[in-house]
């Protein structure tokens, strides 16, 4: 770390004396995030086990203490974060701005200058892309596996659905599918109305289905999402090509960066007309399969598909 | 920070309108062209447009310049797509109206609230007309959205749903139906009416006869915090700044105001709705960015403070 | 020392989190049931080809709405 100046010294003869404040400013930014990211790292090793025991343990519906802990965790990830951009803006930006004002661009020292803002807004966003993984990481513990609470739902439904006789004549009642609310039930002998009411378990499918259709179809989800960004590397590909003939004189190597720009912008163009398609394949799939776990929001849900296609 | 300001202010349901966002420039351009040469404009109260145009004429114009400007972008090979043509209409409707109107960029943004179903298909919350052939709003089994509302007002004030249903006049059998479907309708909307309408009528706090003598209890203090943060805005930003760090210091917000202040959920919401409507309707940005500004700085003394009980955040100790 | 800091945040972040009561009161896990409700007028349950509504004997007003199609239930439930 400490040889980071040690290019632009040798390049310099003369090093200018403010120089020595720079040279210390970025070293203190680049020890500072350093141990940011030590501690979101220790913190955040710490939180993620406690959380995957709190989301197993916690025996609220809405699992709100899970939820209060996760909260209060990203709260002190976002602090962190909040540190290292306030102290950015007060010791970093604030001194560059000083020193460019000072220094003409013409000096043959402004470099220094502007290649102290590059290094350290640099490692700042090597301190932002920590807390991103880290953020997301901490968002894996929500997840849960919904085919084994799937599994409990169906398994309800086996024991309660010729459980009930009529209140009226005490006919046996069957429940022919699972209700996601409250409903009227009739007597096949006595056509009496009976209220249904299901169980905690049985109305806790309408709020998993959806979940769980997506966890069936992240495949898909990962195709299409890798085909938008297939699209923007290839761009990027393109581009590098298109800046390296700006030095090229050679024909035939000219020639041969042209055919294979070509080629990438055709690989481009199938990947814009494909990503949608991919999308389709994905939003279809997902629907069906939530379909399939809750018959009964059929309908709603086909209205939603086809406003999700739109946009 | 403004163009964060404006996704998150006009509504909660915008994430659609996001490509419109972008378009957002800073207010201080408008105010810099525009200030020396103002003079007073007479409005169209419903439309918001000068009243020396015709919205024919207006949106003649924009549709002259917005299509000249996409035959340009396609002959140069551009592929112009559903979105951008969006985009390229929304910025001249923009450039037109402040230079018909004469006007600086809060007039406009009042404008684009007042026209927002029209030009974008999205409602804005203070602009929504009912309109009684709108299927999404016919009742269901003859509840309609107001009484829903209501319903769902007092519930989340704390009263129990077997009371509710009761002083309807229903077993609590159609209340799972009306909070099953009502919601389905807000999701299948995408002009945002259903839900738009239910923020205003949330904001109203709107009660129905059948209703009216069902209250949620509320101590002397929470009446008195109630009706304060209802007049005094800069109440309502601190707890609601306080409401944000509770989150962050991993306490559920809305306990905490219920716990210290004796303000339910229900009727925070539902003041929060009132100071966003009257807030889409006046739109002023330089109000709007200083009650931001203090609700953020409330936001910071409360997060101390429960850092403090927490015995401090995590990366205290690492200095600069 | 760093270690304890950590730690000892995270327990009181969990120990406040488990104190602190739901808004709204907490949830109980409750199993299916089946129920009956006779008019409180004259007894009488309710056959489904009488509607819901109201009572096919005494007229008594189950519910004081007229139902549209729904969720589960549909018009065919109003009583005549």
């Amino acid at each position: 770390m400490f040889g980071l100046f040690n290019k632009s010294k040798q390049s310099e003869e003369v090093v200018p004396e403010w120089y020595a404040e720079l040279q210390e400013s970025q070293e203190r930014w680049f020890s500072f995030l350093e141990k940011l990211e030590a501690k979101m790292e220790e913190f955040a090793t710490a939180a993620i086990p406690e959380l995957k025991q709190l989301l197993e343990e916690d025996d609220d519906l809405y699992k709100r203490t899970f939820h209060k802990v996760y909260s209060g965790v990203n709260g002190q990830l976002n602090n962190i974060r909040e540190k290292a951009r306030d102290t950015y803006e007060e010791k970093i930006i604030s001194v560059y701005y000083h020193y460019n004002s000072k220094i003409s661009v013409l000096s043959k020292h402004h470099n220094l200058v502007s290649d102290f803002r590059n290094n350290c807004s640099d490692r700042h966003n090597a301190f932002e892309n920590k807390y991103d993984y880290w953020r997301k990481q901490i968002d894996k513990t929500k997840e849960r596996d919904l085919e084994i609470e799937y599994q409990k739902i169906l398994s309800e439904f086996e024991t309660i659905k010729d459980k009930f006789k009529c209140t009226q004549c005490g006919g046996n009642l069957t429940i022919d599918k699972i209700f996601l609310i409250e409903t009227y039930v009739s007597c096949p002998f006595c056509q009496t109305q009976n209220t249904f009411t299901p169980s905690t378990i049985g109305r806790n499918l309408q709020n998993i289905a959806r979940e769980l259709a997506e966890q069936r179809t992240a495949h898909l989800k990962e195709e299409f999402e890798n085909e938008v960004d297939k699209e923007r590397d290839l761009y990027h590909e393109h581009h590098t090509l298109s800046l390296s003939t700006i030095h090229e004189s050679n024909k035939s190597v000219l020639n041969e960066i042209q055919i294979k720009m070509e080629d990438l912008e055709k690989q481009r163009q199938f990947a814009i007309q494909n990503a949608p398609k991919l999308r389709q394949i994905y939003l279809r799939a997902m629907y069906d399969e939530w379909n399939k776990i809750t018959p009964d929001l059929k309908e709603h849900n086909e209205k939603m598909y086809l406003n999700q296609l739109k946009y | 920070m403004f163009k964060k300001l404006f996704g998150s202010l006009t509504g909660d349901n915008k994430q659609e309108n996001q490509n419109y966002e972008q378009a957002q420039t800073s207010n201080d351009n408008y105010e810099n062209d525009y200030d020396n040469e103002y003079q007073e404009v007479e409005y169209d109260p419903e439309t918001l447009h000068g009243t020396h145009y015709s919205v024919e004429d207006f949106d003649a114009e924009v549709a002259r310049r917005a299509e000249a400007w996409i035959e340009d972008e396609r002959a140069s090979g551009e592929n112009v797509e559903e979105k951008d043509i969006q985009n390229i209409y929304f910025n001249y409707r923009r450039e037109v109206y402040t230079e018909w109107n004469n006007c600086d960029s809060d007039q406009m943004i009042r404008f684009e609230h007042a026209n927002s179903l029209k030009y974008t298909g999205i409602q804005t919350s203070g602009f929504v007309k009912v309109d009684d052939n709108n299927p999404f709003l016919e009742p269901v089994h003859g509840v309609d959205l107001r009484t829903y509302t209501a319903m769902c007002l007092k519930i989340s004030a704390g009263v129990d749903y077997l009371e509710v249903c009761k002083a309807m006049g229903f077993e609590p059998i159609v209340w799972e139906e009306l909070n099953t479907i009502w919601p389905q309708r807000m999701g299948e909307d995408t002009s945002f009416t259903v839900t738009t309408l239910f923020g205003q009528y949330y904001a109203e706090n709107v009660t129905v006869p059948q209703l009216e003598n069902l209250n949620a209890e509320i101590s002397a203090e929470g009446q008195a915090n109630l009706d304060r943060i209802k007049t005094d805005r800069y109440f309502y930003e601190e707890l609601a700044g306080a409401r944000q760090a509770a989150y962050e210091y991993g306490i559920d917000g809305a306990q905490w105001i219920l716990d210290n202040f004796g303000i339910n959920l229900a009727d925070f919401q539902s003041v929060a709705m009132q100071w966003m409507t009257e807030q889409n309707q006046n739109w002023n940005s330089a109000d709007i960015i200083a009650f931001s500004d203090y609700q953020q700085e409330k936001q910071k003394e409360y997060a101390a403070k429960f850092a403090a009980e927490q015995g401090g955040n995590i990366a205290d100790d690492v200095n600069f | 020392m760093e270690e304890k800091k950590v730690n000892s945040f995270l327990n009181r972040l969990k120990e406040n989190a488990q104190k602190q009561s739901n808004y709204g009161g907490e949830t109980e896990n409750t199993d299916a049931q089946m129920k009956l409700k006779d008019c409180p007028n004259c007894g009488a349950g309710r056959a489904k080809q009488d509607g819901v509504t109201h009572c096919a004997y005494c007229g008594f007003e189950f519910l004081s709405v007229k139902l549209t199609d729904g969720m589960y239930i549909k018009k065919e439930d109003n009583s005549l």
